[in-house]
């Protein structure tokens, strides 16, 4: 072949390879069946960590336990304000709020056959509290309010639960996978129970009560779970045989098992949404979570500036909040104006909803001139010192947001510096040093109680909180914190709540930004769909066709 | 043997007969049957021109089992698909062709001829290796054996046994032997009849007495002008003044004339052609006479 | 019996080698300033017991050269450590991913080692004509797309818009993995007699297999036929032709044998880097492997897992040079084992 030939072809090739890669564009238009009628298939990221209750604490460990076993109460569908019968069928407790008297149910069966009984329940709690949670330390919702003397077996189907303190959300306590139901007889069976030590047994199988079994466990590739046809709750009505939760770490290939029919539930990054909003058989539907974005101000810095109140709220001014909405979670987000979230109760005790802080710059100077903290000559603030922020390696969020307030706090003429370092590395820093300013964060709910979010962050170092070492206290708030922990009396609650706001609000440890929708873009051929900020999936209620 | 790779080069013209056939008209395959059966050839590298990572042995047995010198596998004994069978009889074949290897190694004169068929080439000299390839090539009693340059390579004193190896094998299997070579010693020796080329072409043909004798062609008159003799004195060395001419763009004419004493503007013109000067003895050369006249007239100096 | 001694010598050697990886991972996994203790406690909501409690449990308040021996120690008790990223033994972790990745790399290796030796034995034999020039094209387009696009575009391709291969995974949902005895799901499928799972497992394998061939592919073409050029103009090959050998038989059993042995070193060394991981087709493709596996070891600070994961490639390296080194002998009778 001559040269002149040769050069031909290589140019036809060419645009045959680029004809070729063009063929993503092409639309195609079909109407696929439903595949795997009888399973319900989630693709996501994460495998679970443990399928043992009193050990597990990650959402992916979650995601099965709450459908493998059961606790005394639980919640139903979207419902977060009222806790429903599950293995207990009717509780009362005493008026000093210490004493909880639980009626359970009788003719359950775990899925080994197996009965319930009130020996389960007070191996279960004890268990939680022996064993002491050595991979995850879950066992602090439990701990703090109980201890082994705490549960009673007054008979077969009846227990009665003394606290140590009168833990007003206790009954959400109960609603965390922690409180969960194991067999006796099973974990007795294999290994027992060691103080300290995790039981390898429960870590990889599971006997419980609830509506589905597992079938088998491969890790970071599935989790396939069947239906327990042991099921006290029956299974009249429609249900699915079958529940395959698939790992699977690129996004790609998640998109497009979702856009096929292989997965029902996929889940997909804000930044990808749209190649798959708008699409055939496709329904993404936003959900308020409890999955909450914060700023932490170090109180205890290096930086003694960021001690000064004026300071924390100059910063709460200058923090762009609608383009931290808009541009880095794409719109994903709802404000956030305190500690508690939206949906969890007491959450008008916070101005009603309404954000005290909102991006203004002028207020933002004007605070600061006010307290002294005026520019140099060279236009920079305090003495040119520098600000750190931090934000943990991989998380594009949390970047798009440091670099965004930098720039607004170079406009107020602070100086700042961004900084990514890896996640161990950042708690390190966090924890151990005061070489840090400020970092970007982010918390989850436990259970669905207000304590869980008021009392880390605003509660101080002297009361046992303070999660993130800002080091930031104020004595009436520690007060209000622990009042409003120990009563179930609402009125007391609220006004507890309420005043603890006031003060903080004035005095910022962080800038409370907002929180997160959950997302789960699902087949149109999914019924029954319901999102649970504390419990987010469920399998038992959704079906196909 | 049409053995040119065909990038760079490619047969456009001519006629090669052999036994009365031309050569060039036949099939691929019929030339496969030729090679190695009736028409062989040995070459001047012994050191490459055997495989180095087949036993000495198989590569002599490959040529007997191709060219059916042992036998074949009967197709009519057994049936298509009785593949053991096929190989029992495949075995069997091989085993033949092995000890006839042997003997064919033994013919050539290599001592211990059944540990050298399990050698490899690398393990024997330049000399066993020729004598390997002789064997190898002749094992099929060839008509013809084409050897080119097969001493060139070769310890002189390897070369004498091989050439006596040669004309040993030629006796005793009839073959007819062309030899390329340009040790004109070793022709005197053993050739019966010898063409002298010159840039491509035959320039002189004929019968080795005559040709040494009365050589007619100015180059083959120059060649042999070339060979020191011991006997007489001299203070320089003849030689033929010029270069070897480029091929691919050769001189006009006859190519020697750029080299040529005798050479005049025909020369230059129009290539010679082969003319017959006596019984068996032809010359391309327009001048021949010319150097007829000076070899007669020293031929008559030195007659006693 | 010279043989079985050179190999007892070679996996002899295998010891320091391994020692030497070993403490350089170990120092350089030591050097990064970060605390993996409060990381695998769960972060900021860990209690500080359960941190000290995993430190004392790592020893990681001892200096690095204890810990490096309380390490060597465990390893000749074939305990590699826990995982915390996994929360399950590194042995374990190893035992579930590496035999997915060898199912993987064996597959690709099955398709670019005779697509390659063909390929070039044509491109060689066929110089300069068309064929030629279409195979080097292929194999160019293998080995400088990257891989990630490929096998995205694969998987778009023959996924999702023409849905005739599978999108992800080992095997399809619903078909149960067959009892582990390799870790092989073909293997181990057909030994259980289970010929669903054996056929999703090789259905599941074409798209990555073929994704991680290609590139190997055009390795394997270009080194073969630069290696057949050179031999085919070799004088041996010009007296089996003299010999009256058919074109074929002069190809394939005089020219190839000899030019194997650059093909060999070539495939040798692929199969050894593919089984360190496939990153890329791994992750896209969802395949439970090495490659996976060790990226997120790595950038999850898992020492544990970073240690395990290096000293399984790097046995696999030096097995894999070893057969290659035995297979120069086989191929090649000038080589003798051992040098000299």
């Amino acid at each position: 072949m001559n040269n002149k030939k040769v050069g031909l072809l290589a140019i036809g090739m060419c645009l045959l390879m680029i004809a070729a890669s063009f063929s993503g564009c092409v639309e195609t238009e079909t109407e696929i069946e439903i595949k795997n009628p009888d399973t319900i298939v989630f693709y996501t990221i994460g495998d679970p960590k443990t399928l043992d209750p009193a050990d597990a604490y990650d959402t992916a460990s979650g995601e099965v336990i709450f459908s493998i076993y059961e606790g005394l109460i639980t919640y139903k569908g979207a419902d977060t304000e009222t806790f429903y019968p599950s293995l207990a069928t009717d509780w009362s407790v005493s008026n000093d709020s210490l004493t909880w008297t639980f009626n359970l149910r009788e003719n359950v069966k775990f899925s080994n056959g197996n009965d319930f009984t009130a020996e389960d329940v007070k191996y279960s709690f004890d268990r939680v509290l022996i064993m002491d949670a050595p991979e995850s330390g879950v066992s602090w919702i439990l701990s703090q309010c109980m201890d082994t003397n705490s549960t009673k077996i007054i008979d077969d189907y009846t227990i009665e639960i003394t606290l140590t303190d009168p833990y007003g959300g206790f009954l959400a306590l109960l609603g965390y996978t922690v409180g969960y139901i194991v067999d006796k007889e099973t974990v007795e069976a294999h290994g027992g129970v060691v103080a300290d030590t995790e039981n390898e047994w429960m870590k990889e199988h599971a006997v419980g009560t609830g509506p589905y079994m597992l079938d088998h466990w491969t890790h970071k590739t599935e989790v396939v779970l069947v239906k327990n046809e042991n099921y006290w709750g029956g299974w009249d009505g429609k249900h699915v045989d079958k529940v395959v939760i698939k790992t699977a770490d690129e996004p790609a290939t998640r998109i497009l098992a979702l856009l096929n029919g292989d997965a029902d539930f996929a889940y997909i990054p804000y930044e990808n949404l749209e190649d798959v909003e708008g699409e055939d058989g496709v329904i993404v539907q936003p959900y308020d979570s409890y999955d909450v974005v914060l700023v932490i101000l170090n109180t205890k810095s290096n930086n003694a500036y960021l001690a000064e109140a004026e300071v924390r709220q100059a910063l709460s001014y200058a923090f762009n909040y609608q383009s931290a909405i808009d541009d880095a979670y794409i719109g994903y987000m709802s404000r956030l104006p305190g500690c508690i979230p939206v949906g969890m109760p007491y959450y008008e005790t916070q101005n009603n909803g309404v954000p005290v802080y909102d991006y203004d710059l002028v207020e933002a100077e004007k605070i600061l001139d006010d307290a002294g903290y005026t520019e140099n000559d060279d236009g920079y603030r305090f003495n040119a010192t520098t600000f750190r922020i931090f934000y943990n390696a991989g998380n594009a969020e949390r970047l798009k947001m440091s670099l965004s307030f930098q720039q607004e706090l170079t406009e107020l003429g602070i100086i700042s510096t961004v900084t990514t370092e890896g996640w161990p590395q950042l708690l390190h820093r966090m924890f151990a040093t005061s070489d840090w300013d400020i970092i970007f964060m982010g918390w989850g709910p436990d259970y669905n109680d207000p304590d869980d979010y008021i009392a880390p962050f605003v509660g101080s170092a002297d009361i046992g909180q303070d999660t993130y070492n800002t080091g930031w206290k104020n004595e009436t708030v520690d007060e209000m914190i622990l009042k409003a922990k120990y009563t179930t009396d609402h009125e007391e609650r609220s006004d507890a709540y309420q005043t603890a706001f006031d003060i903080y609000i004035h005095d910022p440890p962080m800038i409370f930004i907002g929180q997160r929708q959950y997302i789960r873009p699902m087949r149109d051929w999914v019924q029954g769909y319901s999102y649970n900020p504390v419990r987010e999936w469920y399998w038992y209620d959704y079906y196909k066709e | 043997m049409q053995l040119i790779p065909d990038p760079p080069g490619k047969i456009i013209d001519g006629q090669i007969f052999f036994e009365g056939e031309n050569l060039l008209e036949k099939r691929a395959k019929d030339m496969q049957y030729i090679r190695g059966n009736e028409i062989s050839m040995i070459f001047q590298e012994p050191m490459t021109a055997l495989n180095p990572v087949y036993t000495i042995g198989d590569q002599i047995a490959e040529v007997l089992i191709l060219h059916k010198a042992v036998g074949e596998v009967d197709k009519k004994e057994i049936k298509k698909y009785d593949i053991i069978g096929k190989r029992k009889q495949k075995k069997n074949l091989k085993k033949k062709s092995i000890k006839k290897a042997v003997d064919s190694l033994r013919m050539v004169q290599i001592p211990d001829p059944e540990k050298v068929a399990e050698q490899y080439p690398h393990e024997l000299s330049g000399g066993m290796r020729q004598r390997a390839m002789i064997a190898m090539m002749l094992a099929c009693n060839p008509k013809l054996l084409i050897a080119d340059e097969p001493t060139t390579a070769l310890d002189v004193t390897v070369q004498a046994q091989i050439i006596d190896l040669m004309k040993d094998m030629q006796r005793r299997t009839n073959a007819a032997i062309w030899l390329i070579t340009h040790d004109l010693g070793v022709i005197a020796e053993t050739c019966d009849k010898v063409g002298v080329m010159y840039a491509g072409y035959i320039v002189e043909f004929g019968d080795v007495q005559s040709i040494f004798d009365w050589p007619n062609h100015p180059y083959t008159r120059g060649l042999l002008k070339t060979i020191p003799k011991i006997t007489k004195k001299r203070g320089k060395l003849d030689i033929i003044p010029g270069f070897v001419p480029n091929l691919i763009t050769p001189p006009s004419g006859c190519r020697f004339h750029p080299r040529c004493k005798y050479a005049t503007s025909e020369c230059k013109k129009t290539p010679p052609p082969l003319v017959e000067v006596e019984k068996n003895h032809f010359v391309a050369c327009h001048h021949y006479e010319d150097v007829k006249l000076s070899v007669i007239s020293k031929y008559q100096q030195v007659k006693p | 019996m010279k043989t079985w001694e050179y190999i007892t010598r070679r996996l002899i050697l295998l010891i320091p080698v391994l020692i030497g990886v070993t403490i350089l991972t170990f120092v350089v996994s030591h050097v990064i300033p970060a605390d993996p203790a409060m990381h695998f406690a769960g972060g900021p909501k860990a209690q500080p017991e359960t941190i000290e409690r995993i430190r004392e449990e790592l020893h990681l308040n001892e200096p690095v050269l204890v810990q490096y021996f309380y390490y060597l120690n465990d390893l000749v008790h074939f305990d590699l450590g826990k995982s915390y990223l996994e929360s399950r033994p590194v042995t374990d972790s190893l035992a579930q991913y590496f035999p997915a990745t060898l199912e993987l790399t064996i597959f690709a290796m099955l398709i670019s080692i005779p697509l390659g030796i063909v390929g070039g034995i044509i491109s060689a034999i066929r110089r300069n004509k068309l064929s030629d020039h279409i195979t080097r094209f292929i194999a160019i387009v293998g080995y400088s797309l990257p891989i990630f696009w490929l096998a995205l575009m694969f998987q778009y391709a023959f996924a999702y818009q023409i849905p005739i291969l599978p999108l992800e995974g080992r095997l399809s949902i619903g078909v149960s993995a067959p009892p582990p005895v390799t870790g092989l799901f073909v293997v181990d499928s057909l030994l259980a007699g289970d010929l669903e799972a054996c056929g999703s497992a090789l259905y599941h394998l074409l798209m990555p297999a073929f994704t991680l061939g290609f590139a190997t592919l055009a390795l394997i073409l270009r080194m073969t036929r630069s290696s057949m050029l050179e031999v085919m103009g070799a004088d041996y090959i010009r007296t089996a032709r003299a010999k009256g050998l058919s074109e074929r038989t002069v190809i394939f059993k005089h020219a190839l044998r000899n030019a194997l042995i650059p093909t060999v070193t070539v495939s040798g060394l692929s199969f050894g880097a593919l089984l360190g991981g496939a990153v890329l087709t791994e992750t896209i493709f969802n395949w439970p492997g090495m490659g996976r596996f060790a990226a997120s070891a790595v950038i999850g600070l898992d020492f544990n897992s970073v240690m395990g994961f290096t000293l399984v490639v790097a046995i696999t390296y030096v097995l894999a040079n070893l057969i290659v080194d035995l297979l120069y002998a086989v191929i090649d009778p000038r080589v003798k084992l051992g040098g000299v």
